[in-house]
């Protein structure tokens, strides 16, 4: 069962990997188990297979989707559950920062985030700084990830930056950004703790940031 | 979907055929063979010493014979070859240089045996070799035996349809048995011809009598003759594209009427490597944008009268390759095979066909399958369409996390990663010339091609030994 909606997964087949996961409960089947031995690692391979150059984006995000897909109907389950349940691996505010509109890379790692176990709360484009702070405030995030795809919005995220510092948030909060124009130097120069450059590595990058 | 590309409107093409008719009765070609001429003049043509005028009538009739496919034969009947061809050309090495650039020294020294069969073999292992000329001329043989022996030595190292140069009756007569020896009998050969042979007319408007008795000769044994007309813009024939396609284009005509006279049912490709001249120099001039529109215009000529055309070939041919012109060259053989040409004589040649490489065979491959990637047929129906996904992602979303996105992309968009060329990857250090090379050696030491059947061996062998004592 496992194999099999790992292998759901792996297509990109949003509907089975939903009855699988629906049958697997309906057997009786931990829903910890289903998302440890199914889920994570169909996604996981999906993110291998992508850094292999074999996967492109489309099989990519639809093996994200499928995740997600699955996680929807879990979740519940898995809240409810009295011995220890599950905890996500953290949350992360993510979006695309003022004046920007661009939706798809941001989406693409929101997307993978949530399918790798983070609980994740996209706050969309064209996010002002303020909105940042106040949901920063608000959901208290492990992880803010700030995107931008035009030189003339990358100074925003430094924006955010300082504002989280003037605000005394920076010490709660890990920033990572990414965008086409992003560098790992430009990362370092406006003090935010990491650079990915694509949504597999966006994933990884939060684990290890985490840890 | 498909790209083709046309130079000529069909009222144009109409004219050049009309004005074709009119030079060869008209004008006429020269011929000179007295044979030749005789069979010419049983047919209806007025001739008058080694001046054969050709009736509107005679050439129409003509028309009527002409064979629309042509069937080139293989050692391996797995690499038959069918014109006309499957909407992209069959390739093949160019040809017959006295030059060879040395694998290992990089310098230009005369060609030899040895050369030939290197080539044969790297020409039977790449897919982009889909039939073989004899790239380089076997140096170390009696030059009345080159020919030949470039035949015998292709034939034995390679599995795929040989085209070679046949410039006497001769030399026809002895490939003839030696592919016949090859092929089980003149009959079988003539069934499947193992080889078809270049015999090109001398702009403008000559038949030389060695290769238009060579031409009959053939031509009665069944083997495909391929008329390689080298008009050239300004020198050889008018200044004018109209004037040099006309030339051409009448050259061709004459072919198909000396061909037919001598058997009816002979099959012909169209085939031309018309050329602007340099009028500085005199010399041909590859560069010239000239060039391909040429070269489109014959093959919609060849089209309009429905034979097999080989009427485009590729690159400039001109230097080794660097990373700038192996780019270039490139979007030269996608605009070459978007001429729809059924035949194609450009891999691995260099300095206009005087000199050949190992090296740019290689490289020449690659750019092959690149330029195939742009003659691919796409499909407009309902699914590829995609009325329906478009509807349900809406203005403003994305098409990435669509399975129809999924299922279609990897057919319909290239997905070959640059680094995957040998010229592009620029990992590891060494160069694109020295991973070429490496490449070459790989084939050379692993790649064989399956020995002859010893009974056939000994009969070609016997062919060869006679043709040695009578030429050489």
């Amino acid at each position: 069962m496992f194999e099999k909606i790992k292998q759901a997964i792996l297509e990109g087949e949003a509907d089975i990997t939903v009855d699988l996961v629906k049958k697997a409960l309906a057997e009786g089947i931990d829903p910890l188990e289903i998302l440890n031995k199914g889920c994570i690692p169909g996604v996981e391979r999906a993110g291998e297979l992508f850094e292999a150059e074999e996967f492109f984006l489309p099989e990519l995000i639809t093996a994200g989707e499928a995740t997600k897909a699955a996680m929807e109907i879990l979740m519940p389950e898995l809240q409810n559950k009295k011995t220890g349940g599950w905890q996500s691996l953290g949350k992360v505010v993510i979006g695309t920062v003022e004046g920007d509109m661009h939706d798809i890379g941001k989406s693409i790692v929101a997307s993978m985030l949530t399918a790798a176990g983070f609980e994740v709360v996209d706050l969309g484009v064209d996010v002002s700084c303020q909105r940042f702070i106040e949901e920063i405030k608000k959901q208290s995030p492990a992880i803010v990830g700030l995107s931008a795809l035009l030189t003339s919005t990358m100074s925003k995220q430094q924006e955010v930056i300082k504002a989280l510092e003037s605000e005394g948030l920076r010490g709660q909060v890990k920033v990572l950004v990414g965008g086409a124009p992003v560098t790992g130097a430009w990362a370092e120069k406006i003090g935010a703790d990491g650079y990915a450059e694509d949504a597999v590595a966006a994933v990884k990058l939060a684990k290890k940031i985490l840890n | 979907m498909k790209s083709i590309l046309s130079f000529l409107s069909m009222e144009e093409i109409e004219r050049i055929h009309e004005a074709s008719l009119a030079v060869l009765e008209k004008t006429g070609i020269i011929v000179h063979s007295e044979n030749v001429c005789k069979l010419l003049a049983q047919n209806g043509a007025s001739v008058d010493g080694n001046r054969v005028k050709i009736p509107r009538a005679m050439v129409e009739e003509t028309m009527t014979k002409i064979n629309h496919e042509v069937f080139l034969a293989a050692r391996d009947p797995a690499h038959d070859l069918r014109l006309p061809g499957p909407g992209r050309p069959f390739n093949t090495t160019s040809g017959y240089s006295p030059f060879v650039r040395d694998l290992e020294y990089g310098l230009t020294r005369p060609s030899t045996s040895h050369d030939l069969k290197q080539f044969a073999l790297v020409g039977d292992y790449l897919e982009a070799v889909a039939f073989f000329w004899p790239i380089v001329m076997p140096g170390d043989e009696p030059a009345a035996l080159e020919e030949l022996c470039a035949l015998d030595i292709s034939f034995k190292n390679l599995c795929k349809h040989v085209q070679c140069s046949c410039s006497s009756p001769e030399t026809a007569e002895w490939q003839i048995r030696l592919a016949a020896a090859l092929a089980g009998g003149e009959e079988k050969l003539r069934e499947r011809p193992l080889f078809s042979a270049v015999t090109s007319p001398v702009s403008p408007l000559t038949f030389e009598k060695n290769t238009v008795e060579a031409m009959v000769t053939l031509a009665k044994a069944g083997i495909p003759v391929v008329p390689m007309t080298m008009a050239m813009a300004g020198t050889t024939a008018p200044a004018t594209l109209a004037g040099t396609l006309l030339v051409a284009n009448a050259e061709e005509l004459a072919t198909l009427v000396i061909v037919k006279c001598a058997n009816p049912d002979a099959p012909m490709i169209y085939s031309a490597d018309i050329a602007p001249s340099d009028l500085k120099t005199g010399v041909v001039n590859y560069y010239g944008p000239e060039y391909p529109l040429l070269a489109t215009g014959c093959a919609q000529l060849a089209r309009y009268y429905g034979i097999p055309s080989m009427v485009s070939h590729g690159s400039s041919e001109d230097i080794p390759y660097d990373q700038p012109s192996f780019e270039r060259n490139i979007l030269k053989v996608v605009m070459s095979f978007m001429t729809g040409t059924d035949l194609s004589s450009w891999l691995g040649s260099l300095e206009s066909a005087l000199n050949a490489s190992l090296i740019n065979l290689i490289m020449d491959a690659e750019i092959c399958e690149q330029a195939f990637a742009y003659l691919r047929q796409f499909e407009v129906s309902d699914d590829t369409l995609a009325l329906d996904i478009i509807d349900a992602v809406g203005p403003g979303g994305h098409y990435l996390s669509q399975k129809h996105t999924v299922t279609h992309f990897r057919k319909e968009l290239w997905t070959k990663k640059l680094k995957d060329t040998l010229v592009l990857d620029r990992a590891g250090g060494s160069s694109f010339a020295e991973k070429a090379k490496h490449k070459v050696k790989e084939i050379l030491s692993n790649h064989t091609v399956p020995p002859i059947d010893a009974d056939i061996q000994k009969e070609m062998d016997d062919v060869m030994q006679k043709a040695r004592r009578e030429l050489g």
